[in-house]
């Protein structure tokens, strides 16, 4: 109590310490996860380790630090970090398609503007679904209960603690092995052998790097390589400069073919290894004519780059456990593995032993997952895959016995759905049956779980209306409630209003500037670069020209002609509002982007809250539809514009109730929470378009390309995109799949739980070796309860779920940031 | 009958998402003129040399086993359907192709589809008639444990504040350790008793309860971070806080 006549102290939450060090956390994570995303195709939400590190910087340094001040830092490092895997999952698509970005572009800003208006659009349009989704239906958001547990550990008892800590450390200890050969070195020469005899490299690895050895010890290496590499270091400073390349592009080829016969030759002793090495990196030829030139160093020719042989960190793979040997009985003799054909000596494996044809067994436990399918020889068609993911596990675990539902969904996909389709017929005859599992992933369980998820959360959002309507009746009403003593403990729905207004208007905004921007960067009639003031309309799009006189040429054609011409930048087709006025059009699409982010964001937030997971891809991947059948395929930068706002809004949205869902366990006014979110969300999307920038021009400078192949920074996420883009405009959509997906969903929404649709789907819609060890956590949670009692799961497991989350989550950050670090 | 519904909607689903799968399978027992044009999505048929086992090293089984017939399509993905190409697959025994245009008429399992609905939708609606039965089947109120578990919350919570009336200050320990054990007492029990509160009051009266409970259980959860803490005035002030929200739960769920 406080003493008499002085005021009592405030209990600490939002204090300019918690403000400061989620800021200073979230944009450090922001910058570093982009580029991690970016190179790996990693992110990572970043609560709990902003909960650890919380509790480390304000209550270990600044000794100052209360539960819910951790709490405010957490939830301000997460909004600040979190747009980020919305950005880089489709602006990086908009340079792999040709288009510039840079701070003094206009493009640049329409898209941060839209990305920042998402962040503010995916909190306001989720925070009045709080009391539905958090207070009413109780969601469990796996993660954010296990933030939760972090937060409260101080208090929780000393042997809740330790249950804690022991969790992490399980957790770090079974995601090791798995993580670890993450991390590789090179290989040392001598190591060669056992490298090919564990299985961590091929042996076209090892006659690759034995040849680079010898030429770094000779200090020469084939002419035919050096020219290959001198062509291509001649292309790079072309395109630097901005000069026309094609003629060296010819060359290249043709030096490379040379190139390539010329180092398998030098290996013909062994004649299947040698074909089996079907190619050498770019980069080796480039080091080679850098070191024949003395601009580089021979030693530099040991590197990954260059193809030397890696030598990675121990893993599971490391133990050695295989298929058992299956031999062909009667067959001639063939010898598949590696010292020429015929070999008497040698049995053949059957394929069902040995799909990879490196003439032993293959692994029953890789690095990363545990093959229980073909250990039990269930059909090849079937899957039955548990990933090593302590993750997985504790979320499964914090689920319980709904998480059941997933495992059925997914049991339905691989165990059911693909079997049938196989032995039925409906697959294609070239089929393996072990690649009817990805077939099947791809073509139809991935579609259809899409659609599933829409239903069901349709008509989850129709039988939980009476619940959406009281809860917003309460906060329309807030003021009786004083919690935490700070008045209302809702934001209002007028400023939820005013901020939802300014992001829509930011949105129609951004869209209408960059819809009736030209859609090309090359003349659909001379192939050369746009002069994006010489423009016409067709279509709908504005197209622009090399010149007037192709503009002229294209406007004198017949309309058969300009339709060929406009092929060429798939303006040829135009979309279901294509007859509207321009901007009318534009704000039209800005506004149903608006309602599907709204949507969107309901669907992702009941998924995180389930299970965990958060379809993100594939809302993307509908969003990126839905704008092109309403603007045209051609519309591919309003379709990334409005995907980009998409993907930010619903991983902000998802990433507010995950926050708001821990500051329930702990206690913290909600309003606070929100106020703080939709403050500082803007800023995220700020620093990922501002290091995307940054790389993309170092990329250029050094590679001649902003991002993808060729880079250091893949992109794989924003790759996926593009190829769902360039999906659609070849009219490589399954349409129906989805719309039966959705009939089914909602049909399951309608019996006594409204969530199994979306349980289902997600299910179908991910892949199996997740499900499947996911589940086992929920098995366990219900075994606990059942043997020990629900509450004794609840107090005990909950924490050690916790630990196995975090763990998995902090040896992940720490992996990635040493191999974005060492390379 | 819960079993039943239950079994249907699993039949359903599992029928549904079969014959969903078969939604861009063209069958080529149909006319030439329902085909022709189409575009195939996957490669068709199997060439000839069937049967032949691959003997090749240095392919991947992949795209050839060994031992295996050959893997080789007629028509590959892409490809259109022209009479010369129907005629050959038909000749190779193939009964249907994957195609990228979805027609209604064409789809094989259309039927077994709008079965599997009407079984969904059966079942689902079984379910519900059967949810809403229960509690009148079981002749008392079925909310009673989640009533019982707030008086017992009631109780430990105005114990709580006897003990804290006691002289020697505020007991810090005292207020962590019953907080907890509200938290994982009758706030856990009132909470398990969802179903049946819904099945008594409705989901909108539910939610009007919730609303008040969860005001409840936040003051709860505040109070143990506080005291946890050492925020002495904040924890106390939950303390008397929560019963309030408390008694406007009770009143919401009275009705």
């Amino acid at each position: 109590m406080a003493e008499p006549g002085k005021p009592a102290p405030r209990y600490r939450e939002v204090t300019i310490s918690s403000i400061m060090f989620g800021l200073v956390v979230g944009a450090i994570m922001n910058a570093a996860i982009t580029y991690a995303g970016l190179k790996i195709g990693f992110t990572i939400v970043g609560s709990a380790i902003a909960a650890v590190l919380g509790f480390g910087v304000l209550r270990g340094l600044l000794r100052r630090g209360s539960i819910l001040e951790v709490n405010i830092g957490q939830t301000i490092a997460s909004a600040v970090n979190t747009p980020n895997s919305g950005v880089i999952f489709t602006v990086p698509v908009l340079l792999l398609l040709g288009f510039t970005l840079d701070v003094g572009s206009a493009d640049f800003w329409l898209v941060t503007m839209a990305c920042v208006a998402g962040a503010v659009l995916g909190g306001a349009f989720i925070v009045p679904l709080r009391k539905q989704m958090i207070d009413i239906e109780r969601l469990r958001f796996p993660s954010a209960t296990a933030v939760g547990a972090i937060l409260k550990s101080p208090g929780a008892g000393s042997a809740k603690a330790i249950v804690l800590v022991v969790g992490i450390l399980v957790g770090v200890l079974i995601a090791m092995p798995a993580q670890l050969p993450g991390i590789s070195t090179n290989a040392a020469v001598d190591d060669l052998d056992t490298l090919v005899e564990s299985g961590r490299i091929s042996r076209a690895d090892k006659l690759l790097t034995e040849q680079i050895d010898g030429w770094v010890e000779a200090g020469a290496a084939p002419e035919s390589v050096m020219t290959h590499g001198r062509l291509l270091l001649d292309r790079d400073a072309a395109i630097l400069a901005g000069e026309n390349h094609d003629e060296l592009d010819t060359e290249i080829t043709i030096a490379a073919v040379s190139g390539y016969a010329e180092v398998r030759n030098a290996a013909a002793a062994h004649a299947t290894d040698a074909a089996r090495l079907k190619s050498y990196p770019d980069d080796l030829a480039r080091l080679v004519a850098g070191a024949v030139t003395g601009e580089g160093d021979w030693e530099a020719l040991r590197s990954k780059e260059a193809g030397w042989a890696q030598d990675p960190l121990l893993g599971y793979a490391d133990l050695g456990w295989r298929m058992p040997a299956e031999t062909m009985e009667g067959e001639a003799s063939a010898d598949f593995a590696y010292d020429g054909l015929g070999d008497a000596d040698d049995p053949v494996l059957t394929e069902r032993v040995d799909r990879d044809r490196d003439g032993r067994p293959d692994l029953i436990l890789t690095d990363s997952a545990f093959n229980a399918g073909r250990l039990f020889g269930l059909p090849d068609e079937m899957e039955l895959l548990f990933a090593i993911a302590p993750f997985a596990l504790g979320a499964g675990y914090l689920t319980g016995r709904a998480g059941l539902f997933v495992l059925a969904g997914g049991v339905l996909a691989y165990v059911v759905i693909n079997p049938v389709m196989h032995n039925m017929g409906w697959t294609p005859p070239t089929l393996a049956d072990h690649q009817v599992p990805g077939w099947g992933y791809g073509n139809v369980n991935r579609p259809l779980g899409v659609g599933l998820l829409l239903g069901g959360a349709m008509m989850g959002v129709i039988a939980s209306l009476p619940a959406i309507r009281e809860a917003i009746r309460a906060i329309a009403s807030s003021g009786a409630s004083k919690v935490g003593g700070g008045g209302r403990d809702e934001l209002g729905l007028r400023v939820l209003l005013v901020a939802a207004m300014g992001g829509v208007i930011a949105l129609a905004v951004a869209a209408d500037v960059v819809g009736n921007e030209p859609i090309n960067t090359t003349c659909p009639v001379t192939e050369a670069q746009v002069d994006r003031s010489v423009t016409t309309s067709h279509n709908g799009y504005t197209v622009a020209f090399a010149s007037d006189d192709a503009k002229q040429t294209f406007e004198a054609a017949a309309p058969e002609q300009q339709q060929n011409f406009a092929a060429t930048i798939n303006a040829d087709k135009g979309g279901w509002l294509s007859g509207l006025d321009p901007h009318l059009r534009a704000i039209l699409i800005a506004l149903v982007g608006t309602g599907w982010i709204w949507f969107a964001g309901i669907i992702i937030a009941q998924c995180t809250g389930m299970t965990d997971w958060s379809p993100i891809s594939g809302m993307a991947l509908l969003t990126v539809v839905l704008v092109m059948l309403l603007g045209g395929s051609g519309a591919v930068l309003s379709a990334v514009l409005l995907g980009a706002a998409l993907c930010v809004a619903i991983t902000c949205a998802a990433d507010m109730m995950a926050d708001l869902k821990t500051g329930y366990i702990v206690g913290a006014v909600p309003k606070r929470q929100q106020v703080v979110e939709l403050v500082f969300t803007g800023i995220g999307p700020l620093i990922t378009m501002s290091v995307l920038v940054l790389i993309a021009a170092s990329n250029e400078a050094k590679f001649g390309v902003p991002i993808g192949p060729g880079t250091d920074t893949v992109a794989p996420q924003a790759q996926a995109l593009e190829a769902i883009i360039t999906g659609v405009q070849g009219g490589d959509m399954r349409y129906a799949m989805y719309g039966f997906g959705a009939a089914i969903g909602a049909l399951l929404g309608l019996g006594a739980f409204s969530g199994l649709g979306v349980l289902v789907g997600l299910s179908m819609y991910l892949p199996m070796l997740y499900i499947s060890t996911y589940g086992i956590g929920c098995v366990v949670q219900m075994i606990v309860s059942k043997v020990k009692g629900a509450a004794w799961a609840e107090s005990w497991g909950v924490p050690l779920a916790a630990g196995l989350i975090v763990g998995d989550a902090l040896l992940s950050l720490g992996v990635n940031l040493w191999v974005l670090v060492a390379g | 009958m819960k079993l039943f519904a239950s079994l249907l909607i699993m039949i359903g689903t599992v029928c549904g998402a079969l014959a969903a799968a078969t939604a861009y399978l063209a069958p080529l027992s149909l006319e030439d003129d329902r085909l022709i044009g189409l575009t195939l999505d996957a490669p068709a048929g199997q060439t000839p040399s069937e049967g032949a086992p691959e003997r090749d090293p240095l392919t991947p089984a992949s795209s050839q086993a060994l031992g295996s017939p050959s893997r080789t399509p007629i028509a590959g993905k892409g490809a259109e359907l022209t009479s010369e190409l129907l005629i050959e697959l038909r000749a190779a025994g193939v009964e249907r192709v994957r195609v990228t245009e979805f027609s209604f008429g064409r789809w094989p399992g259309k039927w077994a589809f709008l079965g599997s609905a009407a079984a969904l939708l059966v079942g689902a609606m079984m379910l519900r008639s059967g949810a809403k039965a229960a509690p009148a089947a079981q002749g008392e109120s079925p909310a009673q444990g989640g009533a019982e578990a707030l008086d017992h919350a009631e109780r430990m919570l105005d114990a709580l504040r006897q003990r804290l009336e006691l002289p020697g200050g505020p007991d810090l320990h005292a207020i962590t350790d019953v907080l907890g054990e509200v938290q994982a007492g009758p706030i856990a029990a009132f909470i398990a008793d969802r179903p049946a509160l819904i099945a008594k009051i409705g989901l909108a009266g539910y939610a009007r309860v919730m609303d008040r409970f969860a005001a409840f259980e936040r003051s709860v959860n505040r109070g143990w971070s506080a005291a946890t803490d050492g925020a002495t005035d904040e924890a106390m002030a939950c303390v008397e806080r929560a019963p309030v929200l408390l008694a406007e739960a009770k009143q919401a769920l009275a009705g």
